[in-house]
């Protein structure tokens, strides 16, 4: 049943969608407030009794407005988006495991957390679901190369901690410009070089209360939705690293891991007992040891003729 | 929602890595002067004030894109710092220096982002080109 090894790595140029999405958000806002304030002559704008320079204004709330828009992208990306894929069932022996919220940064910037992955070393009956349509492919880091599909699994706490962060974020919008233009506003427009700190300083700080928003909120979010990992469908066992596994799931291409074919994400696992080996694991183990094809592992017996 | 991260792929989707990090600082950059300039009236000032701007600019852009890219998008600050610093301090002053010239706030965030793009392709061109 084996085809030929992909060979590992980029096979084109992936998009990464939040990268354009944000570039999109930054030129489509700041081209719109710094087209309204090119036009308008108002120089001092007084809003509840803070008077400031109305590009001051305009820089705080550009920032705000971006910042909630880049948190609300990356939650919408994780969680709302639902791509639509290939059904698909493949099966191997689990690499590595990375569980969301495994850094500092994603403690710190919740939204930018990922679902927990799973790694699996898949047999070589199971490469062309990692080829086709891939921009990029992942393999194990054993002397043969052996390709890898990465399953994501549906984390509840990164998607409350998205929601937590969206709303938080939210929140901070209407502080951080206040607070933002207050702060510009005492530094003031009177040398060309102190206005564009103005400017800076105001921006700055609304980005600033924008996130501080989004990271209590995240973390509420986080800690309201409660701790998951990948386990098994039928016995709730927990998937760990050597296990030889069948995944079932979306199938997609994902701009996040570099194009690779994903599943986006696990509806379906099922364990069969654990390998002898160590990581990194080679294909030929899964090969040898989750027979016969199509009847070792879980997924539907492969249609001939 | 689905729409406009369906248009951003389309309009930036094909652009490589470096241009849409300059993309990036350049529109940064190009809204923070153009403010300027509408908020001052700005005449066309001297190159001495353009490398004084575009350079803090250009701070202010790098630090933005180690955040995002770097950070948030997990790319790894070291793995981008270099490159990107190189990217905003040409990206940054070039866009300074265009907008002083053309004097068209209203359309500087645009001459910043199409900047950035530029200036990001040629680095990548030139990155790929030494191996």
């Amino acid at each position: 049943m084996s085809n030929g090894k992909p060979a590992c790595g980029p096979q084109g140029k992936p998009t990464d969608d939040v990268l354009t999405f944000i570039l999109a958000v930054l030129g489509a806002i700041g081209g719109i407030i710094g087209a309204i304030k090119a036009v308008t002559s108002t120089t001092i704008v007084t809003i509840l009794g803070i008077s400031a320079p109305a590009g001051v204004w305009l820089a705080a709330v550009a920032a705000a407005l971006v910042t909630e828009l880049v948190v609300f992208g990356f939650y919408y990306k994780r969680c709302l988006e639902k791509p639509e894929g290939l059904a698909a069932c493949s099966a191997g022996v689990v690499n590595g495991i990375e569980e969301s919220f495994n850094s500092a940064s994603d403690e710190l910037f919740p939204f930018t957390a990922m679902h927990d992955r799973v790694d699996v070393v898949i047999k070589s009956m199971y490469w062309f679901l990692a080829q086709n349509g891939a921009f990029f492919i992942k393999c194990a880091g054993d002397a043969l190369g052996s390709p890898m599909i990465l399953s994501f699994y549906e984390s509840d706490e990164v998607c409350g901690a998205g929601l937590g962060a969206t709303i938080g974020g939210g929140v901070g919008v209407i502080g951080g410009i206040l607070l933002g233009v207050l702060a510009g506003a005492a530094i003031g427009c009177a040398t060309i070089i102190l206005c564009l700190l103005a400017l800076l300083i105001a921006a700055i700080i609304a980005a600033v209360v924008v996130i501080v928003g989004a990271f209590i909120g995240g973390q509420i979010g986080k800690a309201a939705a409660g701790d998951s990992t990948p386990s098994a469908s039928d016995t709730g066992n927990a998937v760990q690293v050597g296990n030889y596994i069948t995944t079932k799931g979306n199938l997609i291409t994902s701009g996040d891991v570099d194009g690779a074919r994903v599943y986006w994400f696990v509806t379906n696992t099922t364990l069969h007992g654990r390998s002898t080996g160590t990581p990194e694991f080679s294909f030929t183990d899964p090969d040898t040891n989750l027979t016969p094809p199509g009847a070792g592992d879980a997924c539907p017996p492969p249609i001939i003729g | 929602m689905k729409a406009l991260f369906a248009l951003a792929k389309a309009i930036f989707g094909k652009l490589p890595i470096c241009s849409l990090v300059g993309a990036i600082i350049g529109s940064i950059a190009g809204f923070f002067f153009g403010m300027l300039q509408s908020q001052l009236t700005l005449p066309v000032l001297p190159m001495i004030d353009v490398l004084r701007i575009g350079l803090l600019l250009a701070l202010l852009g790098w630090l933005i894109a180690l955040l995002v890219v770097g950070v948030w998008l997990h790319y790894g600050v070291a793995a981008i710092a270099l490159q990107a610093f190189i990217n905003a301090i040409l990206t940054a002053i070039l866009t300074v220096y265009a907008n002083n010239l053309i004097q068209q706030p209203i359309i500087a965030t645009f001459i910043g982002l199409v900047i950035g793009i530029l200036i990001g392709y040629i680095l990548c061109w030139y990155c790929r080109k030494r191996g």
